[in-house]
């Protein structure tokens, strides 16, 4: 076969075309979530709460809670999560549309490497940013929406940049759920005709352009913002 | 009433006790210059005063607060404290005005525009007024340590804390930074100077303190705490 049998026939492309739609459509919801989750979980775990401090010093709850998150999360495969979110959390949800399981399982596995992103990016900023914001009256909320998320930002851009190459990359695994993603519409074709190298380096090539476009205008953005350091 | 009263202050990490007692009352208009060998607290002190540094011990008034009591407004008593540190601290991500704007706007509460005529006028003091839109990475570190003055000054503080203000500058830096200081002075705002540069300390100074091992070992004038002195000890360190 050649390449016009194998994609324009039956007008296999489209599962090429809608295919990419379910994987945009995936990566940026769920890239969203996980950065919105992902700061939330950074600062609860920067958390100083200790309600017993007198005589359990160490016992910080809300910090507890984050780092155990992060733990689980990065210490299970995303794959294993996905088909919790589906089959387990909501499994008797029969009506929730697999997209949205997607977008969830997706956003909050990558929300636990976007905080521990975070996190380092807040622990790379001198101690003196904070006191001196303190000393000028803001409030610790203030201090860090102000002052400090600002800059960990800036400074975090190259390594959220690689997480939501990585998130794009990983949504291939959707599949498993029923779902026709880029990868799984690569296979459709590759089932059809029986031929593997044009479908899956086709589909190869796509991700590759993807993830370079998203790392060329991240690298743009970065050296616009570029003014600091 | 004085306007800092330190009494029994103390500070420890862990097994390692810093301040052992520190007993001070500061008035209005007086310029205590701290002065002592490294280590020994100097800077501890003057960030135990704003509770930028939490006392372990002890109690802490100023301008009829009490900064180590936990009911206090500590964000509100310390808007009314300015300090400078010896590193600058600027924010980098802000232009110097933002840098000075920032506290007036979100602190304060003023109005942006007035805010900003606040700002330019302490920008102006300390000569800096063509350098309102660069960012802190641009300017020499003796600029950088102006601003800091100017974003400390612009709060309208009732006491200034400087912390070696000029401690990372150049000898040639050194200068600018410090003539605006004398001009505070100048104009009897109160203030507390961590410093090693004791020909200033002299000239800047209404009371020396030196301290050592956690403890003020002197109190006075500067001129008796340098020359007058018994100690063997401050003899050899004046020397």
């Amino acid at each position: 076969m050649n390449l016009q049998q194998i994609f324009l026939e039956g007008n296999r492309i489209q599962f090429l075309w809608y295919g990419l739609e379910i994987t945009l459509l995936i990566t940026i919801f769920a890239t969203l979530i996980g950065l919105v989750a992902g700061l939330i979980l950074a600062l609860m775990r920067q958390s100083a709460f200790a309600p017993f401090a007198k005589v359990w010093k160490n016992f910080r709850p809300i910090s507890l809670l984050a780092r155990i998150y992060i733990t689980v999360i990065r210490g299970t495969p995303a794959l294993v999560q996905l088909l919790i979110f589906y089959y387990v959390i909501f499994g008797s949800a029969p009506e929730m549309s697999k997209l949205w399981v997607a977008v969830l399982a997706f956003g909050f596995n990558s929300a636990a490497y976007v905080a521990e992103i975070i996190r380092g990016g807040i622990e790379s900023i001198d101690k003196g940013q904070m006191e001196a914001a303190r000393s000028l009256g803001l409030s610790y909320w203030q201090a860090m929406r102000l002052v400090i998320l600002p800059q960990v930002m800036r400074r975090s851009l190259p390594a959220m940049t690689n997480e939501f190459v990585t998130l794009l990359k990983d949504s291939s695994i959707v599949g498993w759920i029923g779902m026709n993603d880029l990868m799984r519409g690569a296979d459709n074709i590759r089932f059809q005709t029986g031929t593997a190298f044009e479908s899956l380096f086709a589909v190869a090539l796509i991700y590759l352009v993807l993830t370079s476009l998203f790392s060329w205008g991240m690298g743009k953005l970065e050296r616009s913002l570029d003014v600091d350091n | 009433m004085s306007i800092i009263e330190i009494t029994n202050l103390r500070k420890s990490y862990g097994d390692l006790t810093v301040l052992k007692g520190i007993d001070l009352k500061v008035e209005k208009g007086e310029r205590v210059v701290i002065v002592g060998p490294s280590g020994t607290g100097k800077s501890t002190l003057l960030r135990c005063v704003n509770q930028i540094e939490e006392a372990t011990t002890g109690r802490i008034v100023v301008n009829g607060m009490v900064m180590t009591d936990t009911k206090t407004n500590l964000n509100q008593a310390r808007s009314e404290i300015g300090m400078v540190f010896q590193q600058f601290n600027l924010f980098p991500h802000l232009t110097v005005l933002e840098n000075v704007v920032l506290a007036l706007r979100k602190v304060r509460k003023i109005a942006k525009k007035q805010a900003q005529d606040i700002a330019m006028q302490k920008l102006k003091e300390v000569g800096l007024s063509d350098k309102i839109d660069e960012y802190p990475n641009q300017l020499s570190g003796g600029q950088k340590q102006r601003v800091a003055i100017a974003r400390a000054l612009a709060m309208e503080p009732k006491v200034m804390l400087f912390d070696e203000p000029t401690s990372a500058l150049d000898p040639e830096m050194m200068d600018e930074v410090l003539e605006i200081i004398k001009k505070l002075a100048e104009k009897q705002m109160t203030m507390m100077i961590v410093t090693h540069e004791m020909s200033f300390a002299r000239e800047v100074g209404t009371r020396m303190i030196f301290l050592e091992g956690g403890k003020i070992v002197a109190d006075g004038a500067p001129q008796e705490v340098m020359e007058k002195t018994d100690s063997e000890r401050l003899k050899r360190f004046f020397r």
